[in-house]
């Protein structure tokens, strides 16, 4: 049996195009007859996946925000605990959210164009950096606990189980969601609620790398 | 099609992992000096400027009607100040 190639079909609603025009110096600032960009504007997933997005980080942010504050009032203890963090283990799983957020980026940037066996691949990938990201909290968790360090210890280690641990529950939501992305991208033919499918899945993965971006930054490095 | 490397995910990992490489250097290079303060605010801008590359290259919110991509740079804009006038107060 002959296997159809690979092709992608074009939302049937055509995307509403803006005309951003161009101020060169050269016009003295007035807008150029050429070249003129033409930019697709749209929501990337569905409407209700932003929502939970934002809604998402605005909790989170509320978090950063009392962690800095509690800091402020027990900065001998805050400073004194960040020396126990291993920076290393930071660094790479912050290495390994950002190289999973590229391949979902070029995932979705390849299933539009039809070619939806690579981003099934490319997928796959992130799905199992999740799983790495996910091995080296473990491994740190055991570390820690090993060492007598709990989330009893301190306010510190409260913040870092407590916040660490809602992280990486979206971790594990972020790589189920992935997989059924790999699954949506392995159709034949993609249509266009398949491609708004891939960018709101795509985008909870990176929540969960912005996230990490800023928690690296408040645990690992602020001192 | 554009090769991969070319390709503005790339670049923007390029440019993700350099900020990261950057924000280590800062906090163990400026410590010694004692400008204390300083290196953690440095820490949270760049932190902060990395989530709006997610945000605007990755989650496409380049693209996205003005509303949505307001949301996500004033959560960039307000949850940053924030951060670094507290981190950047108390030290």
């Amino acid at each position: 049996m002959l296997s159809a190639p690979d092709k992608c079909v074009l939302p049937p609603m055509a995307p509403r195009l803006v005309r951003r025009a161009t101020a060169t110096p050269a016009s003295g600032g007035r807008e150029s007859a050429t070249p003129t960009h033409l930019r697709d504007v749209h929501i990337p997933g569905e409407v209700g996946v932003w929502v939970f997005i934002i809604g998402d980080l605005v909790v989170f942010g509320m978090f950063f925000v009392t962690f800095a504050v509690y800091r402020t009032a027990s900065l001998q203890l805050y400073e004194q605990s960040q020396q126990a963090m291993n920076q290393t283990y930071g660094l790479v799983n912050t290495l390994i959210l950002l190289t999973s957020s590229w391949f979902v980026a070029l995932a979705v940037e390849r299933a539009k164009r039809g070619a939806n066996r690579v981003s099934g691949y490319l997928l796959t990938v992130a799905v199992l950096c999740g799983a790495g990201f996910i091995a080296v909290k473990l491994f740190e968790y055991s570390e820690k606990i090993r060492a007598g360090i709990t989330l009893n210890t301190n306010e510190f280690f409260s913040f870092y189980y407590m916040l660490t641990g809602i992280h990486l529950l979206h971790v594990v939501i972020g790589m189920c969601v992935l997989a059924y992305l790999v699954k949506v991208a392995r159709k034949r033919s993609l249509f266009a609620a398949d491609i708004k499918v891939l960018e709101g899945g795509s985008a909870f993965w990176h929540l969960v790398d912005i996230l990490w971006i800023v928690l690296f930054a408040m645990f690992y490095l602020v001192r | 099609m554009r090769p991969t490397i070319q390709s503005r995910p790339t670049i923007a990992w390029v440019v993700l992992v350099g900020l990261t490489i950057l924000s280590l250097v800062l906090i163990r290079g400026v410590r010694p000096v004692g400008i204390h303060g300083l290196g953690s605010a440095a820490v949270l801008i760049i932190a902060f400027t990395k989530a709006r590359v997610v945000g605007l290259e990755y989650m496409a919110l380049r693209n996205a009607p003005w509303p949505l991509r307001l949301a996500f740079e004033g959560w960039v804009i307000i949850i940053g100040t924030v951060m670094v006038a507290v981190s950047t107060l108390v030290n």
